[in-house]
């Protein structure tokens, strides 16, 4: 047992570094080791790479017995990716990848155990709210696939097991019997709802109401775990505008009363019944789903809904709750931040004023975000709680919290100013200054067109891509990745599928993810022909290559800066060339200084780059960076 | 047992005075983990989740996961810390446990014991006759090995391991017990463990 408590101490040094050192404090002589008894060291660290890669496309199963490790050690790198590509589990790490690009990531894929004793495990609930990530994962597999279609907004209805659907909340139930008493129930509900409807609607309205909105059997008749973004009695209250809407005044009274309403019931009883027929082709022993390519997916249109099954799903809202006072805030944000990578960290850029509007959102340091996120907002304008569309409605809209508010009113938020072209204040705001570089529309729909041709999204999947294969807090060099995006902007224009492949071998590839003890504070990858020496941290080198060394290449130019160059001060600490009108160096701390005040000052004369555009994922980069410079936390 | 429960409150004593100097390594996280215990160790189509060992998957959640709504995401609970290596420690220990019916002179009865890689079997029924020289080799700490762990690892981890393994004062160990100790040992590798 002393044992054991050596080898746990060791173990517990090692957490950071793992070393031989370590083994050696611990008396275990390593340098007794015969040569041949090591398998040659480049071999070795192939091997080891191997192995990483495999995890990597192949949803953390590494290198086993069972692999043809010969055969593998035959190839060369780009091939052997291309071998753990053509894996079906390459598919379920994309659709892990695609979870993690929605920040819907949440433990692994599939649940195991519990109520559910399949032995292939069942994909979570959290999986059917992303139906894009499905699509995605899908398509990657297919020989002309379209990984892009990650960004379209219609997206199909893929659907769970059967015994999810029915999950019986009752212990004393099996998984049959409680199948069978909800299926009869779903029925019974609607013959009674008919029934009192022909009676006379107006005459039965609370009757039919508690019917419609059952309240204290919840689990039998919602089966939300069907995969869908809404309940089965959702398929009869929460049908889309347009022709046959059954909207019951209860107990919401924003939705107005339909006169049709007992032929609609009988319509929905027939759906019910195709629904139900539906699901038990989901029963697990003929539905086995192996892969993501198993799912099954189904046309909502046959149910008489359209436009249900999209990239914002049901289960999406309710993550993304929306209250009277949010104005759908947490929503924008969640689409600057996955589809465009934005933060919104708040760096204290000052906008002009004439920009605020007198909004919520018009202090300066609030303006740094607001004047991209209110517009960014407007996009939902019509959806109301759990991202109902509300635009049948009596003019009202309820939120997330059930306040009611008259749609006009509340939509005014996002109304254009009179002298503007615009109906509506809302897109996707790149520049407050520059209005040229902005996209405007009004619905969902052309928010996805913008998501679908905006580069900023193609370069976010490669920005994700970087983080998810080779660590969120491994810094990479802005020009290498940027390069990286241009290649898969420029492939993706034929072929999308084959973009995401090319970027995720060049990752595979690179020297960050083969280095076997990389430090996570140190770039390894450059773009073809750059090369780190003498330049400014990598962190921010190409950023400031790309907006700034134009005008500040040498101290001979514009305010004597230089900033394609990183030097050591007489102080020992790390600068840029910048002379002051003597020609003497000036301190880190004036030249940070001065630089973050240039960055972020409210005056467009003074703001740096002077009357030029600057992405504002740059300005945050260097921002971010010249902070902790003077802090002295890099 | 007693002796276990000291090891124990002598690692999580000392384990707190070492976790000042550990750098910014984090595990590889529960799903990590898991996936590769069941890649490696059982045949296709299993059942296996080291939730069971662990007595849940929430648990699981202590040992570094993923987490997101949308908004906000990342990895959480990723750095190595008393607690999280106790619960690694104790489920790998419950794995070697359970695997060391491999020695049951009666097949064991359990699903998912009988979905283990025939070769995984029998790497660990080799340890069935224990201190005996057909058992205590380096062909079969060596076989052990490569199933387990393979390339997580450098080799000098497998050296070090074996010549633990090979120590006289674990010869006094059941055939049980030292199937139990090889898998914690060679679990608990940092290697194995933390990301690289």
């Amino acid at each position: 047992m002393k044992l054991r408590i050596g080898l746990l101490v060791v173990l517990c040094a090692a957490c950071g570094r793992p070393s031989n050192s370590l083994l050696q404090k611990d008396q275990i002589n390593i340098s007794s080791i015969s040569a041949d008894d090591l398998t040659s060291e480049k071999d070795r660290e192939k091997k080891e790479w191997i192995n990483k890669v495999s995890k990597v496309l192949r949803l953390g199963a590494g290198l086993s017995h069972k692999d043809d490790l010969q055969k593998l050690m035959s190839m060369n790198r780009e091939d052997i990716v291309a071998y753990f590509m053509n894996d079906p589990l390459f598919g379920e790490s994309v659709l892990d990848f695609n979870l993690y690009f929605f920040g819907m990531k949440n433990g692994g894929l599939r649940d195991f155990g519990g109520n559910y004793t399949d032995k292939l495990g069942r994909y979570k609930d959290r999986v059917f709210d992303v139906p894009a990530a499905i699509t995605a994962a899908r398509e990657i597999l297919k020989p002309n696939g379209n990984y892009l279609r990650l960004l379209d907004y219609e997206q199909p209805l893929y659907l769970t097991t059967k015994d999810r659907i029915f999950e019986s909340p009752d212990p004393t139930m099996t998984k049959e019997q409680f199948s069978e008493f909800a299926k009869s129930i779903w029925i019974q509900r609607i013959d009674e709802m008919i029934a009192l409807a022909e009676d006379g609607i107006e005459k039965n309205r609370e009757k039919l109401c508690a019917l419609i909105y059952p309240r204290s059997d919840g689990p039998i008749t919602a089966p939300r775990y069907f995969g869908m973004p809404f309940n089965l009695f959702s398929l009869l209250r929460a049908a889309p505008k347009g022709v046959g809407t059954f909207y019951f005044p209860c107990p919401f009274p924003e939705y107005p009363f339909v006169s049709d309403s007992l032929e609609q019931m009988k319509i929905y009883r027939e759906r019910a019944v195709a629904l139900l027929s539906l699901i038990e082709s989901l029963d697990n022993k003929i539905y086995q789903v192996k892969y993501v390519t198993d799912l099954k997916e189904t046309d909502l249109k046959f149910y008489g809904i359209e436009n249900n099954s999209v990239q914002m799903t049901r289960g999406l809202y309710n993550q993304l709750q929306n209250s009277s006072t949010n104005y759908n805030r947490r929503r924008a944000a969640y689409i600057l931040k996955r589809y465009f990578c934005d933060d919104l960290t708040p760096i204290n850029v000052v906008i002009p004023d004439e920009h605020s509007g007198g909004r919520h959102g018009s202090e300066a340091s609030c303006q740094a975000c607001h004047y991209k996120l209110d517009p960014m907002a407007g996009f939902f304008k019509d959806l109301g709680y759990g991202g109902y569309d509300f635009t049948p409605t009596n003019n009202l809209i309820r939120f997330d919290d059930m306040t009611v508010l008259e749609r006009d009113e509340y939509q005014k938020e996002w109304k254009a100013a009179p002298a503007s072209s615009r109906e509506w204040n809302i897109g996707y705001i790149r520049s407050s200054e520059y209005e040229s570089k902005n996209v405007y529309g009004e619905t969902m729909g052309d928010l996805f067109k913008i998501i679908q041709t905006a580069p900023e999204v193609k370069r976010c999947i490669v920005k994700r891509s970087a983080e998810y294969i080779l660590g969120e807090n491994q810094v990479i060099d802005a020009g290498y990745l940027n390069h990286l995006s241009d290649e898969f902007e420029e492939t993706a224009k034929k072929n999308s599928n084959q973009a995401m492949k090319k970027i995720w071998t060049q990752l595979l590839v690179s020297k960050t993810f083969s280095e076997p003890d990389r430090q996570t504070d140190q770039c390894y990858d450059y773009a073809p022909g750059e090369s780190p020496a003498g330049k400014p941290p990598c962190r921010v080198a190409y950023l400031l290559q790309k907006n700034c060394v134009q005008c500040h290449g040498s101290t001979n130019s514009f305010g004597r800066l230089d900033l394609s160059k990183w030097i050591k001060l007489d102080s020992g600490k790390m600068s840029f060339p910048h002379l002051d009108k003597n020609g003497k160096q000036k301190a880190q701390k004036q030249t940070m200084d001065a630089i973050l005040y240039r960055l972020t000052v409210g005056n467009s004369d003074l703001r740096m780059p002077l009357k030029m555009y600057m992405d504002n994922g740059d300005r945050e980069q260097l921002v971010l960076w010249s902070e902790k410079v003077l802090k002295g936390t890099l | 047992m007693k002796l276990k429960i000291f090891t124990f409150s002598i690692f999580l004593l000392i384990s707190a005075s070492v976790m000042a100097v550990l750098s910014s390594a984090q595990f590889q996280g529960y799903v990590a983990i898991n996936n590769v215990l069941k890649y490696r160790l059982f045949q296709e189509d299993n059942d296996f989740n080291f939730g069971k060992f662990i007595a849940s998957d929430d648990l699981g959640r202590l040992l570094g996961f993923y987490s997101g709504d949308g908004n906000s995401s990342g990895f959480q609970n990723g750095n190595p810390n008393a607690t999280n290596m106790a619960i690694w420690s104790l489920g790998f220990s419950s794995l070697g446990i359970w695997l060391a019916h491999a020695c049951d002179p009666t097949p064991f009865e359990d699903k998912t014991f009988q979905q283990l890689d025939p070769l995984v079997l029998q790497s660990v029924r080799n340890f069935c006759q224990w201190p005996s020289a057909k058992s205590r080799n380096k062909k079969n700490l060596g076989q052990l090995w490569d199933l387990f762990v393979n390339y997580d690892a450098p080799e000098s981890e497998y050296v070090a391991w074996e010549k633990y393994m090979l120590m006289n004062e674990l010869k006094a160990k059941s055939p049980e017990g030292i199937i139990e100790e090889a898998v914690v040992t060679m679990l608990l590798n940092p290697h194995f463990l933390l990301r690289k």
